[in-house]
């Protein structure tokens, strides 16, 4: 994407799969395979600082996965993650890039710790630093004030708090070591729309003032609309397109994205929206070819083969052979 | 079909009370979808629990109002009486699809046992191997594909979505009058949400049962119901034709609901965002959107503002005439 810019993080190539089950002593010996799941396959791209990146997908799409790979909590099977020129080590073995990548998880009620005092659970990420003392205290206030909340919750448990109130102090304790990338993954999915745009409107305002490079996990495209410089969308592990935000939501080239957004209700719109067939597969056995392939109305033979290369297409990455003009154009391709 | 009159329900914990639903008055005819929309701690839950019957007392206590269904008060009801009412009457389905069947039964046996119930109350034979055939009918219609195969199924090997269909076959195949469903597409992915959303409209199509579906979410409330009621503090803020409300909301939190959700992008400026969170203390004698309304004056404080007729729907807001409940 914006690679005229030096981009701050850059993905490359990041692949990631699960083993599912244990392979026990008769299966080695009867030389079963083991099993396994694609979480994340082949994502590339780039975010720059100030700029935030929409990951756009359903459940099981693997975003999740890709974020925690990003700020090093998954170790990739290949491929690079660069934070300005140096590649991210899993956090146990790299003590250098500690709290420059910080992530905000999904659900705050379960990723705080109910019982510590808010002071705490922001000023955590700050105990390996040589910030001590004073210094800490003043930027957990700076941190907390940061986030628009009252300084009086500083001195009670996370459990006391409403969710957006948590989900704030979420966010403050990401900021608080002062990192350049900030994984916020579904950050208002748990908590109401009238409080999730206080939450959005925030967010926009912290990134404007530290220029702070987001990578936001949704599967809501009203938020990625709001939020995102940049879109990847993500379908069983693999991005299928990206390209900026208005391209994406408004000329998107991929069957699946536009399914997707179809599919999504509207204010002030009466009708049911349109669906698309099916469901998507089981991530276990991944049928052949594009994953998309079994619900696409444009499925042709190619696409139950082998997977889709990347095409730039109006200044889109797409991942499909609708694409492709060698596959276009033989004879009888066109289902 | 159902009328609700003045429900108020109380939570009583802890020594404190909190009121989850006050006032609250709704109908539903036949073949008409109404939607409840509101936030957490809006009351909207307690609503659908009130109107199944299915609300725990204690903690839940009901203070004041009725809840008529087909002309009897289904809160005055013996618990023998409710059970003749449950299903075949009134069906609920919910929010979790997981927690929502047996673990241990087949599919086609859980819907099976519907039929069954329906027979005995209406007093026809029941044989089974007509059952099954009912059973595979009636997951065809909520377009599961592989109707025989999903039947044979025990709910951990379906989907989310999946099961969300086999509760709305099972509705099918009880035959109520009324279908209680609270969020029943929030779970689900947004793909899955426009199957099942279709599912809905086509099967009250069908079958003629009234609906009263409960979500948080404005774009779904506008799709598929017929009318709606937002709640706000345990009050019905705004009630009328989906239309009416979708297209020109009267009441400041129903146009607050609306401008929160993200329209723009960032570049275009911030949100129009409602400020401060919903608190339930102090808000018995007052408008209770008050404390967060952009709108708010001192008037706004003298009373609960009282349901207020206004091109065709209904507003608790002062805005259109200072009426305030007695």
């Amino acid at each position: 994407m914006s690679r005229r810019r030096q981009a701050l993080l850059e993905v490359q190539e990041v692949t990631k799969r699960f083993s599912i089950g244990r392979r026990s002593l008769w299966d080695r010996v009867a030389r079963k395979r083991q099993r396994y799941v694609r979480a994340v396959g082949g994502a590339n791209f780039a975010v720059g600082a100030g700029e935030t990146l929409v990951v756009l997908g359903e459940s099981g799409s693997g975003k999740t996965t890709l974020g925690r790979l990003i700020v090093g909590l998954e170790k990739a099977d290949s491929g690079r993650i660069v934070l300005s020129g140096a590649e991210v080590l899993p956090v146990r073995e790299h003590r250098t890039q500690r709290g420059r990548l910080q992530m905000v998880f999904q659900d705050p009620g379960s990723s705080l710790d109910p019982f510590m005092k808010v002071m705490d659970v922001v000023g955590e990420p700050l105990t390996r630093s040589d910030v001590s003392g004073g210094a800490r205290i003043e930027k957990v206030v700076q941190a907390i004030d940061s986030v628009g909340l009252d300084r009086s919750v500083l001195d009670r448990r996370a459990s006391e708090l409403s969710g957006g109130q948590k989900q704030r102090v979420s966010v403050a304790r990401a900021i608080v070591s002062s990192p350049e990338v900030i994984v916020l993954d579904e950050p208002t999915s748990s908590i109401d729309v009238s409080i999730q745009a206080q939450v959005l409107n925030m967010l926009v305002g912290l990134q404007q003032r530290n220029h702070y490079a987001y990578v936001l996990i949704t599967h809501d495209p009203n938020v990625a609309s709001f939020m995102a410089d940049n879109i990847a969308v993500m379908y069983l592990g693999k991005i299928v397109e990206q390209g900026t935000a208005a391209k994406v939501l408004h000329q998107p080239k991929h069957p699946y994205t536009q399914a997707l957004l179809s599919s999504t209700p509207r204010l002030h719109e009466r009708s049911i929206p349109e669906a698309i067939k099916g469901e998507p597969p089981s991530l276990i056995n991944l049928p052949p070819g594009c994953p998309y392939a079994p619900r696409c109305p444009y499925a042709m033979k190619v696409c139950g083969e082998r997977e889709p290369g990347t095409y730039e297409i109006e200044g889109l990455s797409v991942s499909c052979y609708l694409y492709d003009e060698d596959v276009m154009n033989e004879p009888g391709a066109a289902v | 079909m159902l009328r609700v009159e003045g429900l108020t329900v109380d939570y009583r914990a802890g020594g404190g009370t909190v009121h989850a639903l006050r006032d609250v008055s709704l109908s539903i005819n036949e073949g008409e979808i109404v939607g409840i929309v509101g936030e957490s701690g809006s009351g909207k839950s307690t609503l659908a629990l009130a109107v199944s019957r299915l609300l725990r007392s204690p903690p839940a206590i009901q203070r004041e109002g009725s809840i008529a269904f087909r002309g009897s008060d289904i809160s005055q009801m013996k618990p023998s009486q409710i059970d003749r009412v449950r299903g075949t009457g009134i069906f609920m389905v919910f929010q979790d699809p997981f927690l929502s069947l047996n673990p241990l039964m087949k599919v086609k046996d859980q819907i099976a046992e519907v039929i069954a119930v329906r027979m005995k109350r209406s007093s026809t034979p029941f044989d089974r191997s007509s059952a099954e055939g009912e059973v595979v009918a009636h997951l065809k219609t909520v377009r599961i594909g592989d109707a025989e195969d999903i039947a044979e199924r025990y709910p951990h090997q379906i989907s989310g979505g999946q099961i969300q269909r086999v509760m709305l076959a099972m509705a099918l195949a009880a035959r109520p009058q009324l279908l209680v469903a609270d969020e029943p597409t929030t779970a689900l992915d947004v793909t899955t949400q426009a199957q099942i959303l279709a599912v809905f409209k086509e099967i009250v199509e069908k079958t003629k049962m009234g609906v009263l579906y409960v979500t948080h979410d404005l774009a779904v409330a506008g799709v598929i119901c017929d009318r709606m009621a937002v709640l706000y503090g345990g009050m019905v803020q705004e009630a009328g034709p989906t239309d009416k409300i979708l297209f020109d909301p009267k009441h400041p939190y129903t146009e607050g609901l609306m401008n929160s959700i993200p329209s723009k992008t960032k570049n275009e400026g911030p949100l129009t965002a409602i400020k401060g969170s919903f608190n339930p203390e102090g808000l018995e004698k007052i408008c209770s959107f008050a404390p967060r309304c952009p709108m708010a004056r001192e008037e706004c404080r003298r009373g609960v503002p009282a349901q207020t007729p206004v091109d065709g729907r209904t507003v608790r807001c002062i805005n259109y005439g200072e009426n305030y409940e007695s």
